[in-house]
């Protein structure tokens, strides 16, 4: 996928040249897609191109920060395949970059002007905040269940596609509580897909762009593949599932066959899932006038294209 | 047009004439619908989007399991146990308590106490705070295993046994105790609908207690024997705890739902880490009770003697045991309870079922000791 460029270098203090570097090694490879979503968004509710990149860098700011200073309590030494900016430019840098990244969202919305988008933009980021502080206090929790985690990632990931979804409607004034109802679900709907189909990437599972694999077990924390994994396993099997180091030794302790059978569970609710989505868009489209409902559209491939990870027939 | 081979989904609004019954389950008798998203909860704008299945489809216990699950066994302790333990201390004080009568007041509050976990399971689905907890209830209705209205009617089918049963105790007695039963009815009842909402202004921690505790074992004894014994209200109060100790950490282990949604319980109230501290309050309100108790029901002359007789001795032993076991559970909720890391954390359930045992392994030993 293009890398989409989200700042210009003028947005970052020329005299902090560390800061401008730690930024341009976070912001390269990120494939964007957020801020695409965005435009996608805006551009069918005819936004101006201007409106559009702020809303664009503004969710792609939130992100990156968020995953600086998720790196950093992860203690992850790898981020887009290469060294993360802890590493490379100290604790200290990371957070103060990660801090920087999210003052820079509320001046340049406030510039805007529109307050309830600030409100808007300020609660996805304590509601982030919030999913990745319970997220941390899971960790080494080997008991989660699906529901609870499905909670922290409506947090987390969840939220980033509310406001993917929601923000262009603030920014062209359109308040309707009803749209703003099922914006949120289907923010909902998609933040938990691309959460489950990255926790399917932990074990090699669809995983087309070779990321690392078993890094979350690794870390002591259960995804949402791994407790499904788990149900029903007994006590032996989740004690050696826990300390499994390679995708071999953990398909021998679940079972080859187990393993693809729960995939096929697996798949089988996130389908569902995705079907609840599609029911969602066309509740949508009755609330929309005829030209913003060509939005409904190009949303409907996203949540297929994000659980299947791949451009969906 | 989706026909009755296939699921599909269906979202409904609260003005919309279908709500109520696919709410219910009254709407077809093929279909079931199971909730799976709640918008706005508890407002006029609330919003559901139902799963419809083919009823022939859906896998399900057979009706005894269900019913058994529906039912809660095992929270049952918490009023029969209670009312069995006065009816040991009673026998034991030598009160002549009507054998006839105690049997039909323990079926009676038996049958009062099934009928309320059924209205619960019915309303907290109606009013939506099982649709979006996912751990609320006995989740029966939101598995699809039976459809809301045949709970509803389930309960209200025990709520007539407890009448039938409850009914010959009261024309036995004075219209207090009538008054007084009629109170504690209506506060069970007001526990399961919420038609007032007490349970969500913080009220449901005193009303479990008061229910559970003295009113339960008073109002025992004062039915079966006209008698009003005040050991009766130390052993309420020690029950009345055991059940606030297990109701104050379920509303801990809900508080991140139950902030989301305002609903004041304490535990919201006092954040995670405080109401955490509160279980040891708790706690040592029911050593407490229980020390109270004790010393009230098994040495009522020892201060006057400064001597105990053998019988007494036995019986001081016996007690002592029960001290330390209750205080060894207790020290293990609590310690546990305090290294919860997580709101969402999984030894939530642990600790929760390790508080349910303490309440029926102190009914146990109560009967051990003084029978």
């Amino acid at each position: 996928m293009k890398f989409v460029k989200i700042y210009e270098s003028q947005d970052f203090p020329s005299y902090l040249p560390k800061l401008n570097n730690l930024y341009d090694d976070l912001f390269s490879h990120g494939k964007g897609f957020r801020s695409r979503l965005v435009r996608l968004v805006g551009e069918k509710l005819s936004l101006k191109e201007s409106i559009i990149s702020l809303l664009s860098q503004t969710i792609e700011f939130i992100h990156n920060a968020s995953l600086l200073h998720d790196d950093l309590v992860d203690r992850s030494a790898l981020r887009r395949n290469k060294t993360t900016a802890w590493l490379k430019y100290t604790p200290e840098y990371a957070v103060l970059a990660g801090d920087y990244l999210l003052a820079r969202v509320m001046v340049n919305l406030s510039k805007f002007g529109n307050l309830k988008l600030i409100q808007f933009t300020a609660e996805m980021i304590s509601d982030l905040l919030e999913g990745e502080w319970i997220q941390d206090s899971l960790v080494r929790d080997f008991e989660i269940k699906l529901t609870q985690l499905d909670q922290v990632h409506n947090l987390k990931t969840g939220s980033l596609f509310k406001w993917c979804l929601q923000a262009p409607f603030f920014a062209v004034e359109i308040y309707d509580e009803d749209i703003h109802d099922l914006l949120k679900e289907l923010g909902s709907i998609l933040g938990l897909l691309f959460q489950r189909s990255d926790d399917l990437l932990d074990f090699d599972v669809r995983n087309y762009e070779d990321k690392a694999i078993l890094g979350d077990l690794k870390s002591g924390y259960l995804n949402s593949f791994s407790v499904f994994l788990l149900k029903g396993a007994s006590e032996e099997q989740r004690a050696k599932f826990i300390r499994s180091q390679s995708l071999e030794e953990l398909k021998r302790i679940i079972n080859e066959n187990q393993f693809m059978m729960r995939l096929q569970e697996f798949d089988q609710i996130n389908a569902r899932l995705i079907d609840l989505y599609i029911h969602k868009i066309e509740r949508l489209k009755s609330l929309l006038t005829p030209t913003q409902s060509l939005l409904c559209q190009d949303l409907i491939p996203l949540a297929k294209m994000l659980y299947w990870r791949k451009a969906s027939s | 047009m989706n026909g009755p081979d296939a699921s599909y989904f269906k979202t409904l609004s609260k003005s919309d004439s279908e709500f109520e019954a696919y709410l219910r389950g009254t709407f077809s008798n093929e279909l079931m619908a199971v909730p799976v998203r709640t918008l706005n909860v508890q407002s006029q704008n609330e919003e559901v989007t139902f799963e419809v299945l083919v009823k022939k489809d859906i896998s399900r216990p057979n009706f005894l399991l269900v019913l058994l699950k529906l039912l809660r066994p095992q929270t049952l302790t918490f009023s029969v146990g209670s009312m069995v333990v006065s009816f040991v201390a009673a026998q034991r004080m030598k009160i002549p308590l009507d054998f006839w009568l105690s049997i039909l007041t323990i079926f009676a509050v038996l049958f009062f106490h099934a009928a309320i976990n059924l209205l619960n399971d019915y309303y907290d689905h109606i009013k939506g705070h099982d649709r979006i907890n996912p751990n609320g209830g006995s989740r029966a209705i939101q598995k699809a295993w039976i459809p809301a209205y045949q709970v509803q009617r389930l309960g209200f089918a025990f709520f007539a046994l407890a009448v039938i049963c409850g009914v010959p105790v009261l024309i036995q007695h004075s219209s207090l105790v009538v008054v007084l039963a009629t109170l504690s009815a209506l506060a069970g009842i007001e526990f399961s609908t919420h038609k007032l909402g007490l349970k969500n202004l913080g009220w449901g921690e005193y009303l479990v207690f008061l229910l559970t505790g003295p009113l339960l074992t008073c109002g025992f004894v004062w039915a079966t024997s006209a008698y009003f014994l005040w050991q009766m209200l130390l052993l309420g109060c020690l029950f009345g705890f055991v059940s606030l100790l297990f109701y104050h950490f379920a509303n801990i282990e809900n508080i991140f739902l139950d902030s989301q949604v305002h609903r004041k319980t304490w535990a919201v109230h006092l954040g995670i880490d405080r109401a955490k501290k509160f279980l040891w309050v708790i706690a040592a309100s029911i050593l407490l009770s229980y020390t109270a108790f004790a010393i009230s029901f098994a040495l009522p002359q020892w201060p006057s003697r400064q001597t105990l007789l053998p019988e007494e001795q036995r019986d001081l032993l016996l007690l002592v045991s029960m001290f330390v076991i209750l205080a060894v559970q207790l020290i293990l909720i609590c310690v546990q309870s305090n290294r919860l890391l997580s709101p969402l954390s999984s030894d939530f359930e642990s600790i929760r079922n390790r508080s349910l045992r303490l309440h029926w392994l102190t009914v146990i030993c109560m009967i051990l000791a003084l029978s």
